[in-house]
Parts: C-alpha cells; sequence; structure tokens
C-alpha cells in the first residue's frame, strides 16, 4: 500500500516537472524549468517539514507528498546533466551560474523555511 | 504522441519514486550520514548520462520509452529536494559533515554524469 502512494505522488510530480521543462527549458541556455521545479520543489519538502514538526501527519499523505510528489517533482541526475552539458557546449559561466544559483537558492530559501 | 510521452513519463516517474522509496527504506537516514540520497543521486547521474549517449546512436528505440526511461524513472529517482534538505538539516549539526555530503553530491555527481557519458561513447562505437 505504501508503494502505491509513493507511486501516485511520483507520477505527478513527474508530469509537473515535464511540463514546466516543456515550457522554460530552451536548449544551450539555463534551464529554468528544471531550476523552477528543483527550487520550488525544495522549498515545499522544507513547508512539509515543518508541518510535520508541529502536528502529526498521516503516513500515506507523506508518502504521497514529501517521497513520492517532491521527489519526483525535482531531479539530481538531470540537474547534473544539464551542468555538464551547459560546460561542454561551451557555455561555461552559465554552467557554473546554473549551478551556484540552483543549489544556493534552494539551500538559502530551505533554511528560512526550517 | 505527446499524450503517450507524459503517460510513459508518468509510468517511469512513478516506478522511479518507487524505487528511491524502496532504497531509503532499507537504508534510512537516521542522524548519520544520508549515504542513500548520494547512492541514489550519484548511480541516477551516470545512468542518465549513458542513457542519452546510448539512445543518441539508438535512436530508433520508440521515444515514448527513452523519455519514460529518462525523464521519468531517473528523472524522479534521483531528487533534488531531499538533498537540499538533508544539508540544511546536517549543516545544524557539523559543518564538516554537511560540507562533505554537498562536496560529494556536486563533484560526485558531476563526474558520474562524465563518466556515463564517456562509457556510453565507448559502448555506443
Amino acid at each position: 500500500m505504501n508503494l502505491l502512494f509513493v507511486f501516485i505522488g511520483g507520477m505527478a510530480g513527474a508530469i509537473l516537472r515535464l511540463e514546466i521543462s516543456h515550457r522554460l527549458n530552451k536548449s544551450n541556455q539555463i534551464p529554468w524549468g528544471t531550476f523552477f521545479a528543483n527550487f520550488t520543489g525544495g522549498l515545499l519538502l522544507g513547508g512539509l517539514i515543518l508541518w510535520h514538526r508541529q502536528t502529526d501527519v498521516a503516513d500515506w499523505l507523506w508518502l504521497l507528498s514529501a517521497t513520492g510528489f517532491c521527489g519526483g517533482y525535482t531531479t539530481y541526475s538531470t540537474f547534473s546533466y544539464e551542468v555538464f552539458h551547459l560546460y561542454s557546449q561551451g557555455e561555461r559561466k552559465e554552467a557554473f551560474f546554473y549551478l551556484l544559483t540552483s543549489i544556493g537558492a534552494t539551500i538559502l530559501g530551505v533554511l528560512i523555511i526550517l | 504522441m505527446r499524450q503517450t510521452i507524459y503517460l510513459g513519463v508518468a509510468l517511469g516517474g512513478g516506478l522511479g519514486a518507487v524505487f528511491r522509496y524502496l532504497i531509503t527504506h532499507t537504508f534510512p537516514y537516521k542522524s548519520g550520514f544520508p549515504l542513500s540520497t548520494l547512492m541514489i543521486n550519484l548511480i541516477g547521474c551516470f545512468v542518465l548520462s549513458f542513457s542519452y549517449q546510448f539512445f543518441k546512436r539508438y535512436f530508433t528505440i520508440n521515444l515514448v520509452f527513452q523519455k519514460a526511461l529518462t525523464t521519468g524513472l531517473i528523472g524522479s529517482f534521483t531528487t533534488f529536494s531531499a538533498f537540499t534538505v538533508e544539508f540544511a538539516h546536517l549543516s545544524n549539526q557539523s559543518i564538516g559533515l554537511s560540507s562533505l555530503y554537498i562536496g560529494l553530491t556536486v563533484v560526485g555527481g558531476l563526474l558520474m554524469t562524465f563518466a556515463g557519458h564517456k562509457w556510453g561513447e565507448k559502448v555506443i562505437k
């Protein structure tokens, strides 16, 4: 049963990420779609943890929203590949900028929330 | 076609999340070091980069399957949100451990991406 909640959350997260990347990512430029998904997904997980600390969140709801949705909505492998791709295409400044802002902005946001 | 791609990515995304859950469930993160997320992200970086190379050559493989595997399964298997939250958590406990975590994830992830790319090049020759 646990797996079903994780599965459904992961499905929803992956579809939303696909849709956002589809609209915002342009080839050989900073992929703002992935940036947006990772940033907002990080903040959402931070918010869920805060909520979890204050009240008892049911297991199924946690599996659906945190493990499934936030995990599926955000992605590390695509992010790392995009940094590598920008760099190897000669867009070195963009690669560093993308790497630092993605991680920096999300961590800053999470630290403020928690 | 577009709808089929969305369906494929959804199924892949669901499966990727389940695989991640099974790994983190087997090696739970208590208070030490978030090793399972690190492993998941490093493995995912390698497999994604390898897959992109592989599909360049074997582009005849069904596009829906390609997207379901890359954007869906591997994209959802790896996670950016857990990484940032675990880092924030760890940074309150130990600057050393949190620096190690972020360093291993970022540098390791890029190295694995590069390795997957190179290995993919070799395989498709």
